[in-house]
């Protein structure tokens, strides 16, 4: 007579489930099943914004062939290789980059009137910055006229841009950040950084909680929603540490920390909310299975490889017949430019490093 | 001292002008032989080799051009000898750009078009001069002693306005700040520049219809352009030559 084992709940866990079976015991290449799309995004009209990381995401959706959405496509006039440094063809639109929950929210709240910031110009010089992209023009504005007339032509794209996209793609990056003590306006970099003058009665420095980012990404699906009801997030988390953290931590606790707590409010949002979906590019560069294979030598940086890794296994759930599927090799991987180089503001606070 | 003007063809007004100087006998302290490189649009690819001590011409049309011109085959420094040139000027070919029907420079007021700032245009513009500006270089390079002749200003007339559909003043515009650009550059290099005769413009900064290539021509100046640039330049030349030696 046989005795049949207990049963319990694991009985019932696919392989994926289980570290030994889903990793130990297979090649990096061969994890499968990491991702399982909520909705459809193959047929959406889909736009990205984020962190740095974000333009790896967006330029291998527009290479695969996705609806990808670009509402500030670069003058034809402009040499291909000024695009980047003008912010165009970066991200669906000219915002630069947006590596936290709170810019995401001020960026929709100010191209709709909602939220008029105190400050919208900085001068130096006699060149003008805008706070909220202060790297977009390269030497900065001629005038505050030619930043106001260049800033509002963004926002009507910006406006364009929520009104008609089905998935936004948004990458957090950062936890950490620098806010105006006058209305909470925040900058995705310090004042006197990249522009702009640092005025400790003017500015703070803020570790958005996960309370707070929640909050945020709440507010904003909301808003996002009175204007297009439809509209769904897949959220990431970018697997870049941090250049430097303003806090007293090391920068690897300070990366660790901000991450995690980016990491879980995704996964908060994907399990709470039907129009929220996680895709892990975070796990699959920074996770133990990957053991740093796919991070430059300077460990920030992630590689071409790693890109090219991320993005077959969100192609890898692209149904059969769908048009423009990006070009494969070695089996799954989307081919991708082997240069992973991407226009990151916060990195340029490697360069106040002091010893 | 000789003075070779030379460039695109615009140089053409500068050589109808020339002859007008010439025939009304007016004195000129400088030997002056005047000629048509080739078309401008040869500009935008490499044109020429900065070679150790002299420039030789890859374009076959300036070639030919630069040897009806000085009777040799290469530029090289001659210590009696003062350039003139049209060149990096040739606005035309940005403007005409279709996109400009899409775009337009912040400062034009059209709000069906999407604004670009002046940092894009002076980009395309370097771009597009990136030859010209090289060739600047290696002139310097060689201490060949030049200065440089602007363009006749733009014209209504230019069919990507009457036939194509840019606006007037997205044109003018961008002229305007294709030529700050490329003095800009020059300015930098301590190159001094010829601009139009303010007289030959109107109040936007077309050229008068005075001074325009009569015909199907909507691109060209005329002879009487080209004698009052043609006075300009023959100051500036006398200028950077320094005074006639003394005759024995």
């Amino acid at each position: 007579m046989s005795v049949q084992a207990p049963r319990n709940p694991y009985h019932a866990q696919s392989e994926k489930a289980f570290w030994r079976s889903a990793v130990s015991e297979k090649s990096l290449f061969d994890i499968e099943e990491i991702y399982s799309p909520k909705f459809d995004l193959w047929t959406a009209k889909v736009a990205t914004a984020g962190s740095c990381f974000a333009q790896h995401i967006g330029k291998a959706l527009r290479e695969g062939g996705l609806g990808y959405l670009d509402v500030e496509p670069p003058p034809p006039m402009l040499p291909p290789q000024c695009l980047g440094r003008y912010g165009y063809s970066l991200f669906s639109a000219r915002y630069g980059n947006i590596y936290n929950s709170r810019q995401l929210l001020q960026l929709f709240e100010r191209a709709f009137g909602i939220f008029r910031p105190t400050e919208t110009a900085w001068e130096t010089d006699g060149r003008w910055a805008d706070p909220f992209r202060p790297t977009i023009e390269p030497g900065g504005f001629g005038s505050h006229d030619e930043l106001r007339e260049c800033q509002s032509a963004h926002f009507d794209a910006v406006r364009k841009l929520f009104e008609s996209l089905d998935v936004l793609v948004f990458t957090l990056g950062l936890t950490e950040t620098w806010i105006s003590t006058a209305d909470g306006a925040a900058y995705p970099m310090c004042p006197g950084t990249a522009a702009g003058t640092f005025d400790p009665t003017k500015y703070r420095f803020v570790n958005l909680p996960y309370s707070e980012i929640r909050d945020d990404l709440e507010k904003f699906i909301r808003r996002l929603h009175s204007i297009n009801p439809g509209a769904k997030l897949l959220l990431t988390v970018s697997p870049v540490p941090l250049t430097a953290t303003a806090t007293k931590q090391h920068v690897i606790s300070a990366t660790m920390y901000s991450k995690s707590v980016l990491r879980a409010v995704a996964g908060d949002l994907c399990e709470t909310l039907d129009c929220v979906d996680y895709f892990p590019s975070y796990e699959l560069i920074a996770g133990p299975a990957a053991r740093g294979t796919f991070f430059e030598p300077n460990m920030r940086a992630v590689s071409a490889a790693g890109v090219a890794y991320v993005m077959g296994k969100f192609f890898a759930h692209r149904p059969a017949g769908i048009a423009g599927a990006p070009a494969v090799h070695n089996g799954t991987e989307p081919a991708i430019d082997r240069r992973a180089f991407a226009y990151c503001d916060e990195a340029s606070l490697d360069e106040y490093l002091t010893r | 001292m000789m003075l070779r003007v030379m460039g695109d063809s615009h140089v053409a007004s500068l050589v109808q002008g020339w002859h007008k100087i010439s025939m009304a006998g007016i004195k000129v302290d400088l030997n002056v032989s005047i000629g048509i490189l080739g078309s401008g649009v040869y500009l935008a690819s490499q044109f020429f080799l900065l070679e150790e001590d002299k420039i030789r011409w890859t374009c076959e049309d300036y070639a030919e051009g630069f040897l009806r011109v000085s009777g040799q085959q290469t530029m090289t420094h001659e210590p009696s000898v003062i350039y003139g040139l049209c060149v990096g000027f040739h606005t035309g070919e940005i403007v005409r750009v279709p996109a400009w029907r899409e775009f337009r420079p912040w400062r034009v007021s059209a709000p069906t078009l999407v604004p670009v700032s002046d940092g894009v245009v002076r980009e395309s513009v370097k771009e597009y001069s990136r030859y010209a500006i090289e060739f600047y270089d290696a002139m310097l390079r060689l201490e060949i002693p030049f200065f440089v002749i602007q363009a006749p200003p733009f014209r209504k007339e230019h069919w990507c306005i009457a036939l194509e559909g840019t606006r007037p003043d997205v044109a003018i515009e961008i002229d305007r700040l294709y030529r700050e650009t490329i003095a800009d550059e020059l300015a930098a290099r301590g190159i001094v520049n010829v601009p139009p005769p303010p007289i030959t413009m109107d109040d936007k900064g077309f050229l008068l219809p005075e001074y325009a290539v009569g015909g199907d021509d909507p691109h060209h100046a005329n002879g009487e352009y080209g004698e009052l640039l043609m006075k300009q330049v023959l100051e500036v030349a006398a200028n950077l030559a320094g005074p006639p030696a003394p005759r024995a």
